[in-house]
């Protein structure tokens, strides 16, 4: 078997070079692509961009890659130039330095049948003739190299020769002919060379500036230390609630508020194109949600734009439940005429209730509220604000200080309708009584 | 001697009623009884003992004792009151004496003031305040004593040991 196989080597060696002997003699002498250089790449594109500046995201980025066959006489590949194989001629280096190699070797292509000699491909897979020119045309050269959707700044595009390999026909079936016969002659108002340069702008858009307030305040209080999140709305299922949306959809910004409330984000890019996006920050538990449209006002050319959104929280209080209750007397104005006093009033939930009643003996005063409006402050010292009746006439309001202490102290200012001073006792000590303030 | 002793009278009858017309005085007088539960009542009658006009008596202010705790309080009609553990201040809403208002005028009393404390409490201390006729804007305020209404008993024992003093000196000038 050996010896057969021997013999027959011989004389396929023999065949090949008679025919070779013959085409040279005969003037049509090829040379193998692997060894020339009269292939060359070329890289056209579309002129109709000034100094080729792409819009990020935007604008598919067309490249024609032709290859030409200058060696001025025909060229015998063993292995032809697919559609993969010129993208494999190209090169794309990023604003980083980064280099992007094109083509997927898992896409096959049909290769034409070559000639077999017992079970054995001799015959080249292809021979390029004199002036052959085959191309590929890349749509979009950023669906290729997704970086180039993402990243704006400038690219790099070079055709690298080394990439035209020969065909190991019928061993390696991945490789063969799939060329685009669309002539660079056609392909108007293009802008030719080996290596292009092109820049890709960013879009449209700009960059969201976020603040985080309490609101409760006046003025409004920044907020730090707030994380805050942009998402695409169109990444937003719908239905999402706002705590789904935080916890599971991926942003294009992350990031948290500094001391001022403003969001600081991690990107390294912070240009949002324009579209429409969902804000949202988290607080004290609470989402908040603000929305960004396409449409609005702020968005620039180059993402030059500014848009600001506040993010509006109200701090949550702790709500505390208050008593005030007893009674006590003291004597407001001079040593000798006695005040006396009573209540219960209390805070529930935020809501004041209860009553209050005043007696000051000199004047024969008595007050006995009607209802009670606010209670503020803090223990030990608290303020009742509230309305009622002087000696049964109703329209006037009032405000009581009550300390909780030792001795306690109660004071009371009881005003008119019009607001103006009907009646007022500083806050003094108590001789008597008690008065208990019950926080809960 | 009988001049000198009509004088000395005289004076002090002076005396004695200007000081009532420039400081009135009152006068609160309580009957005390014992509920079920331990519970003790104490229904007192305020007297103003005033003689001259004007001087009406609308706030009653009773010190109570600490320990003691304050059950309930009822006041007369036309009074009401602020109180707590240690104090109760009752006073009339009304200025002027009946029918126009609801003080108490001098030489008149009002019942209906009935306090119940969760033990007996006895006499307290107390001060009333009368309008001022002669200075309005400043009124009188009086301390006292609540004292016992005299039990009928004591009356009786009292009336019948006079009456006993009387028919024993009626006796002992007979014989």
């Amino acid at each position: 078997m050996n010896l057969f196989l021997k013999e027959l080597r011989m004389k396929c060696r023999w065949v090949v070079s008679t025919v070779v002997l013959c085409s040279c003699l005969l003037g049509i002498t090829p040379i193998w692509g692997y060894e020339s250089s009269g292939l060359s790449f070329r890289l056209f594109a579309d002129q109709d961009h000034p100094d080729l500046k792409y819009i990020r995201g935007e604008e598919a980025i067309t490249i024609l890659v032709v290859m030409t066959n200058d060696a001025g006489v025909p060229v015998a590949t063993k292995r032809g130039f697919s559609e993969i194989e010129l993208h494999r001629t190209l090169t794309v280096t990023d604003p980083f330095g980064a280099r992007h190699f094109l083509g997927d070797e898992q896409e096959t292509h049909k290769m034409p049948m070559p000639y077999f000699l017992n079970g054995k491909a001799w015959e080249p897979a292809e021979e390029l003739p004199k002036n052959w020119v085959r191309s590929a045309k890349i749509e979009d050269l950023s669906e290729l190299v997704p970086i180039m959707k993402t990243t704006p700044g400038w690219y790099t595009i070079q055709g690298l020769q080394f990439f035209a390999r020969y065909a190991s026909t019928g061993i390696d079936s991945d490789y063969g002919f799939l060329g685009m016969l669309t002539h660079p002659n056609n392909w108007k108002g293009a802008i030719e060379s080996n290596t292009l340069q092109i820049y890709v702008a960013p879009m449209s858009g700009g960059q969201v500036r976020v603040q985080v307030v309490d609101e409760t305040p006046d003025p409004a209080k920044p907020l730090g230390q707030v994380p805050v999140k942009i998402f695409k709305s169109a990444d937003i299922p719908a239905g999402s609630t706002l705590e789904t949306t935080w916890d599971r959809i991926p942003p294009v910004l992350l990031g948290t508020t500094d001391f001022d409330g403003y969001a600081t984000w991690e990107a390294s890019s912070r240009c949002l194109v324009s579209d429409n996006y969902t804000v949202l920050a988290k607080y004290g538990g609470e989402i908040k949600s603000e929305s960004v449209s396409r449409t609005e006002t702020g968005w620039a050319n180059e993402c030059t734009g500014n848009i600001a959104k506040v993010m509006r929280f109200v701090e949550k209080v702790v709500e505390v439940n208050i008593v005030i209750s007893g009674g006590a007397y003291n004597f407001p104005q001079t040593a000798t005429y006695r005040a006396t006093f009573s209540m219960d009033v209390s805070r529930t939930k935020g809501v004041p209730s209860g009553w209050l009643k005043y007696y000051y003996t000199r004047t024969r005063m008595n007050f006995v509220s009607t209802g009670i409006t606010e209670v503020s402050g803090t223990k030990p010292n608290l303020t009742i604000k509230g309305v009622g009746t002087v000696n049964n006439v109703s329209g006037y309001s009032f405000e009581a200080t009550v300390v909780d202490g030792s001795p306690d102290s109660f004071g009371i200012i009881i005003k008119r309708a019009d607001g103006s001073a009907y009646y007022s006792a500083p806050t003094k000590a108590n001789s008597g009584g008690d008065l208990t303030i019950t926080v809960q | 001697m009988k001049l000198i002793s009509a004088i000395i009278i005289g004076l002090l009858v002076i005396l004695t009623s200007t000081s009532v017309s420039a400081t009135p005085m009152a006068d609160i007088r309580y009957v005390e009884t014992e509920l079920a539960g331990g519970i003790w009542q104490y229904d007192y009658t305020v007297f103003n003992t005033a003689v001259e006009p004007g001087f009406d008596l609308y706030d009653v202010f009773l010190f109570l004792k600490e320990d003691v705790a304050l059950i309930d309080v009822s006041v007369p009609n036309g009074w009401v009151f602020i109180a707590f553990n240690d104090f109760v201040d009752t006073y009339s809403l009304i200025p002027g004496a009946p029918p126009i208002g609801t003080d108490i005028a001098p030489g008149e009393f009002l019942g209906g003031f009935i306090f119940q404390f969760d033990e007996k409490v006895g006499d307290l201390a107390f001060d009333v305040i009368f309008a001022n006729p002669l200075d309005p804007e400043n009124p009188i305020i009086e301390s006292g004593s609540t004292l016992p209404v005299p039990e009928p008993s004591t009356i009786l024992l009292l009336a019948a040991g006079i009456s006993g003093l009387g028919f024993a000196k009626r006796r002992r000038l007979m014989s």
